[in-house]
């Protein structure tokens, strides 16, 4: 049987072990917070170890990397093991750089929630996620290991250089970060703004409620690009403001390139009956599934009973869901999808 | 026999039925599947039976098994079972092409097989360095230094392979080597040699003696899974008959009912059975079609100097053409090449 060590038991971590408890796989976690270690055994994701070192790992394990950045590297420096060893932190060059061990295979995946720990881990979290692999000073083989481990999971492998990795994060993930608490500072400059805020800005500084700690672990660790990020904005912004033309024409093709994201959640819709267990049913089909539901909304039809009951699911998963309420005896409908 | 339990039952009930044979000395195999788990018991079987098992808590019923085979049957475990042969995965959706020399003759045949099958979408390399030949004058292989230049393969393209063994003696040595352990049809009814393969880690392969029932080939496998060896793919390789037109006669309808009686994954070898390089396209073809879980070809870059089974080994490029229909056919069938 595949024995995995997952050395960081939080959200990720946790998550993976779950995932490939799943599939077969033998999970043992190790956390230097207790209370995290705890919480992955009681959701029945890892038996604990002592510590890393007490693991004894053999050439046909994986050890996972889950802790954040600055620990990830600091196991790096000095780790030397016959194991397969793959990280999924959010910075790729420090780690590469840092790897002393011969089977490593730097990693990201881009999923998670918005709340944090082993006890909101589930095993579909990574289900129709990108997951970036990046192959550099690894074996083709151990890379293609690392790949059907993450196809295994549910997401999508995507092969990467360490560089261009951090310089694309920068922009979509570590950027918004920054920029989501300046807004937030900015906004007490004037007394009474925050009273004002509405959907726009809520959207815009969602990120902002996320565990400061592991931020600026995440910000330090990509220092360089971060900043090339932040000064190519403040440019950015700066001309914004000097030409009403240049202005005008930025956001007509911001509008253009928003609509070219990646849609993040689809739309089952299912007609529903007024009886009992009707809802449950649906939650049967959830269940089974293990889709995560990310949103539900209930209109009631304007005459008698029943209603159609809307459903967001994470994007390629609705085929799937919508399967299973047509096995439970439902009429489900794929709705187009909606971006998030 | 085996134990089902509920599907609400608990690690604590399953525990509790785990206790219970253990005082009754039976040896037990937990299988945990995606609704259920069940518990499949080797034993003194009149002590087993006379035991109320469907009165403990989580148990849903206590089914005896008739079949000879236990542990490799669909009643012990429902779910298909996936192989993991280093990055590539055979059985339960995901379909695999196998491919290479028949034998590793040199570096240079091998790295040019490996290069084109690699390429054309092959997810495991075939080449052995041990071949059993029906005369002891023909060439027998590279022995160890035919594993080496298999790993250096590996290495180089990125994938895992499966070789033969034959002697138990070498079991440890290949094991060492292998992503894969295969044996071939002379060798299924050989049980040392199969329990040695249950008792190392690596998954192995159990090719259907060419004169063996699919009854008897089941047997074979659970020799390897009883010995704690779960990662057992079986290869149906065509079969003795009166027919003369082929080497011998592929049973294409072993795959559905094998499939029917086992959860493990087979897989079928178009270019052994046939024995001509002409029916190596259709007999795959009729392999993804029929439900199999992969196929395992020879393809040689020049099959006129081949030192073994040159008549029926595939070019690079007709590897590649056919890796073509296997997609298209594959995805008609739902599976993942």
């Amino acid at each position: 049987m595949a024995r995995a060590l997952i050395s960081g038991t939080g959200l990720i971590g946790t998550s993976i072990a779950l995932g490939l408890r799943t599939r077969g796989w033998e999970t043992l976690g190790w956390d230097p917070n207790p209370d995290a270690l705890e919480g992955a055994v009681r959701v029945g994701a890892v038996v604990a170890i002592e510590s890393l070192e007490s693991a004894d790992l053999r050439a046909e394990d994986l050890l996972v990397l889950a802790g954040p950045p600055s620990a990830v590297r600091a196991t790096l420096s000095t780790l030397d093991t016959p194991a397969l060893v793959i990280d999924v932190a959010s910075v790729k060059v420090p780690m590469v750089a840092a790897a002393r061990t011969k089977r490593f295979v730097g990693t990201h995946p881009m999923a998670g929630r918005e709340v944090t720990g082993p006890d909101s881990a589930r095993p579909g979290l990574f289900r129709g996620a990108t997951w970036v692999v990046v192959p550099e000073g690894a074996d083709e083989f151990d890379v293609r290991a690392v790949e059907s481990i993450v196809s295994d999971l549910g997401a999508r492998p995507v092969r990467m250089s360490a560089a261009q990795h951090d310089a694309a994060v920068a922009r979509i993930s570590h950027l918004p970060q920054i920029v989501a608490a300046a807004l937030l500072d900015g906004a007490g400059e004037v007394d009474g703004a925050m009273d004002l805020a509405a959907g726009s800005f809520r959207d815009l500084t969602r990120v902002a409620a996320s565990d400061p700690s592991i931020w600026m672990d995440i910000l330090t660790a990509n220092r360089s690009e971060v900043a090339a990020a932040v000064e190519a904005l403040r440019d950015r912004l700066a001309a914004l403001v000097a030409s009403d033309d240049d202005l005008a024409r930025t956001l007509v093709d911001a509008r253009r390139l928003r609509a070219t994201l990646t849609p993040g959640l689809a739309v089952v819709r299912v007609a529903l009956e007024d009886r009992p267990g009707e809802i449950a049913a649906v939650g049967r089909a959830l269940s089974e599934t293990g889709i995560d539901l990310r949103d539900l909304q209930l209109r009631h039809a304007p005459y008698g009973g029943g209603g159609i009951l809307t459903l967001s699911v994470r994007s390629g998963e609705e085929e799937a869901f919508r399967q299973a309420l047509e096995a439970g005896g439902f009429s489900a409908t794929i709705a187009s999808s909606e971006s998030g | 026999m085996i134990i089902v339990m509920r599907s609400d039952a608990t690690r604590e009930d399953v525990d509790r039925v785990l206790a219970r044979l253990a005082e009754v000395d039976a040896e037990a195999h937990v299988s945990e599947g995606s609704q259920r788990t069940i518990i499949g018991i080797v034993g003194d079987r009149t002590l087993i039976q006379q035991l109320p098992w469907e009165a403990l808590p989580g148990v849903e019923r206590a089914v005896p098994v008739l079949k000879p085979f236990k542990f490799v049957s669909r009643e012990f475990q429902p779910d298909d079972s996936v192989v993991h042969v280093g990055p590539a995965r055979i059985g339960g959706g995901h379909f695999a092409p196998i491919a290479g020399p028949c034998a590793v003759e040199s570096r240079e045949q091998l790295f040019a097989s490996a290069e084109a099958v690699q390429k054309a979408g092959a997810t495991i390399l075939r080449g052995d360095a041990f071949k059993p030949r029906t005369s002891p004058y023909a060439f027998q292989g590279l022995g160890e230094a035919g594993l080496e230049l298999l790993a250096e393969a590996r290495a180089e393209f990125g994938l895992p392979f499966v070789v033969e063994v034959l002697d138990p003696r070498d079991v440890d040595l290949v094991s060492s080597y292998a992503d894969l352990i295969r044996v071939g049809t002379r060798n299924m009814a050989n049980f040392s040699l199969l329990s040695e393969l249950g008792r190392q880690s690596k998954p192995v392969m159990l090719k259907r003696g060419f004169t063996a029932t699919i009854e008897e080939w089941l047997n074979a496998a659970e020799y390897i899974y009883k010995e704690g060896n779960h990662d057992v793919v079986l290869c149906e390789r065509g079969i003795r008959t009166f027919e003369t037109a082929t080497r011998n006669t592929l049973d294409i309808s072993a795959v559905p009912i094998v499939k029917g009686l086992s959860h493990l994954p087979i897989i079928i070898d178009p270019s052994h059975s046939g024995g001509h390089k002409e029916l190596v396209a259709p007999l795959t073809r009729a392999a993804v079609a029929v439900g199999a879980d992969g196929f395992m070809v020879d393809v040689h870059p020049t099959p006129e100097t081949a030192l073994v089974d040159g008549p029926q080994a595939i070019l690079p490029g007709e590897f590649a053409e056919l890796m073509d229909e296997v997609r298209a056919l594959a995805a008609a069938m739902n599976l993942e090449v």
